[in-house]
């Protein structure tokens, strides 16, 4: 798994992906951080966070939407089926690579509370919990992208189902549990992916919360091997 | 060393591979030889665990892949049809990546860089070298690991002939070490190297045998294409008046004033001097004298009808 995490890194690398990825994530966060917290003189960095992953809509596909599509593509896939390494490795591995991608970009955002704590007392256990549970959130929607990487062999199409599954989970997030009907109910419940965000918004780490972020990541991530798998029994 | 028995592949309900078996002994080189589509692609690809069979079993040294899969594919090293590169690495990190999904030291880079003749590239992107140098790449990859088999899928295809006769090379210095199996649907490029070719069309394996035995099944027949320049009747009032020919066709003009005609040669007899003379006596021009290439098509012909029968 180890050498599947390097070369995914490398690739990352080598190529503007993992550049443009840090450099957007940090610059969208960095906007918000001056308007909402330098402007607005306020130490309340959860703001910069609850907008912030509205950038994943676009950023996310652009990690994952090569992860699995480019290796079938470009046949590269016949060396990794081929070698002898499962294929649980390969999938944990590509999901490991692009989640250190991710963590690089919030370690840089790290900055935001160091700079807020020479203006005012920074509540240290709110800053940890919005880290978390945007470190969460971000997780389970790379490992979305990743399932979606492995259901095609074009990138771009890859990208573009990604970009609309997001989006529709976003916007049926601010929808109300209110339909009257108790499936309809529970379905909307399930798939409001940033209201578990809201906890860790207001500094509390509700265990439902990490388990539903927990799980997913874990689900998805199951889909793309059984997925792969599949593909060579087909 | 590899042991097929009873292969077969359905997509759907398209049979790509129908019951086929065969062995690889240890130590020989055995080309793949048949037309586009034949499936030698699909049986490549489920040996080295790519796809898996509808039915029928694959064992390497007695392992069945399906029982121990890491073991069975450490003794294999395969350079499918594309070479399976990244282009966004150099030749160096792209077989330090392969070393790691093989489980084995990076110090073993140097010597196949040198046996594949890539040292001179090994930091440069792969995306920016050459197809012959992708291939060769593709080659390196394959013996990470010092594999005893090596499966190369149409090894030489899409290069020029510069690079072919190279590729060739590293063939044949491999050959003398390990276990090859080499598909192609080129039968020159099979039979310079193997010591024992497979015949596989439409998923069944028709023929088995050295690469001699299979040209001689067909060049027995002593063919030659000849251009002459001369009229029709006297052109072949000559040909039928010379005793070595058993008969001939007229293929149609070739050039201005001249025809083509494939001649069939008597067993053993050679025709080519008293050819030469008789159309020269008469006045007449060979502008074009050649033996008939063994084409695969013409193996296929030869070894359907055989084993057909009455069935085409």
């Amino acid at each position: 798994m180890n050498a599947i995490i390097k070369k995914e890194l490398r690739i990352y690398f080598n190529t503007p992906i993992a550049w443009v990825f840090i450099a957007v994530l940090v610059c969208v966060g960095s906007i918000l951080f001056t308007i909402f917290n330098l402007f607005a003189a306020s130490s309340a960095i959860g703001v910069v966070f609850s907008l912030l992953p509205w950038v994943f809509v676009v950023m996310t596909p652009l990690l994952t939407m090569r992860l699995v599509a480019e290796e079938r593509s470009l046949k590269t896939d016949q060396l990794l089926l081929t070698a002898p390494i499962s294929v649980s490795a390969i999938v944990w591995g590509k999901l490991i690579a692009a989640l250190i991608i991710f963590g690089i970009s919030i370690a840089i955002m790290l900055m935001y509370p160091i700079i807020l704590e020479f203006y005012s007392d920074v509540d240290w256990g709110t800053v940890f919990t919005n880290f978390l549970g945007f470190f969460l959130l971000g997780a389970s929607l790379i490992s979305i992208g990743l399932f979606i990487s492995s259901l095609t062999e074009n990138q771009f199409t890859a990208a573009i189902i990604t970009i609309a599954v997001l989006l529709a989970m976003f916007l049926v997030s601010s929808f109300n549990e209110t339909s009257g009907f108790a499936i309809l109910d529970a379905l909307i419940g399930m798939l409001k992916i940033t209201r578990r965000f809201d906890g860790f918004y207001t500094g509390f780490i509700n265990l439902t919360d990490v388990l539903y972020y927990a799980s997913i990541i874990v689900v998805f991530a199951l889909l793309t091997i059984y997925r792969i798998e599949k593909r060579k029994i087909k | 060393m590899i042991e097929i028995k009873n292969l077969t592949k359905k997509y759907g309900s398209k049979t790509v591979l129908d019951d086929i078996s065969f062995t690889v002994e240890s130590g020989e080189i055995l080309g793949f030889l048949g037309p586009n589509g034949a499936g030698k692609s699909t049986t490549m690809n489920i040996i080295t665990g790519y796809i898996s069979s509808t039915s029928g079993s694959v064992c390497i040294d007695g392992i069945d892949i399906m029982d121990d899969p890491k073991a069975y594919k450490k003794k294999i090293g395969y350079l499918p049809e594309l070479p399976p590169v990244y282009l966004d690495m150099t030749v160096m990190e792209y077989l330090e990546f392969v070393c790691g999904i093989k489980d084995c030291d990076t110090s073993c880079i140097d010597t196949i860089l040198e046996e594949v003749r890539i040292t001179d590239v090994k930091h440069r992107l792969i995306k920016n070298l050459s197809k012959g140098y992708r291939q060769r790449v593709g080659i390196a990859q394959a013996l990470v690991g010092d594999p005893e088999l090596l499966i190369l899928d149409e090894p030489t295809v899409g290069l020029d002939p510069m690079q072919i006769i190279d590729i060739r090379n590293v063939i044949s210095e491999l050959g003398k070490k390990k276990t090859l199996f080499i598909s192609s649907h080129i039968l020159s490029e099979i039979s310079a190297v193997c010591d024992r070719v497979l015949i596989i069309n439409k998923g069944k394996i028709v023929a088995e045998d050295t690469p001699d035995n299979l040209a001689a099944l067909v060049s027995g027949k002593n063919q030659y294409v000849a251009r002459i320049d001369g009229a029709r009747e006297d052109i072949e009032a000559v040909l039928s008046s010379l005793s070595g020919i058993e008969r001939f066709e007229c293929k149609g003009v070739g050039e201005e004033n001249c025809l083509d005609y494939i001649i069939y040669a008597k067993n053993g007899a050679d025709i080519r001097r008293e050819l030469f003379r008789e159309i020269a006596a008469k006045d007449m021009a060979i502008l074009m004298f050649k033996s008939y290439d063994i084409s695969l098509e013409d193996i296929f012909i030869t070894l359907t009808a055989k084993e057909g029968g009455n069935e085409q």
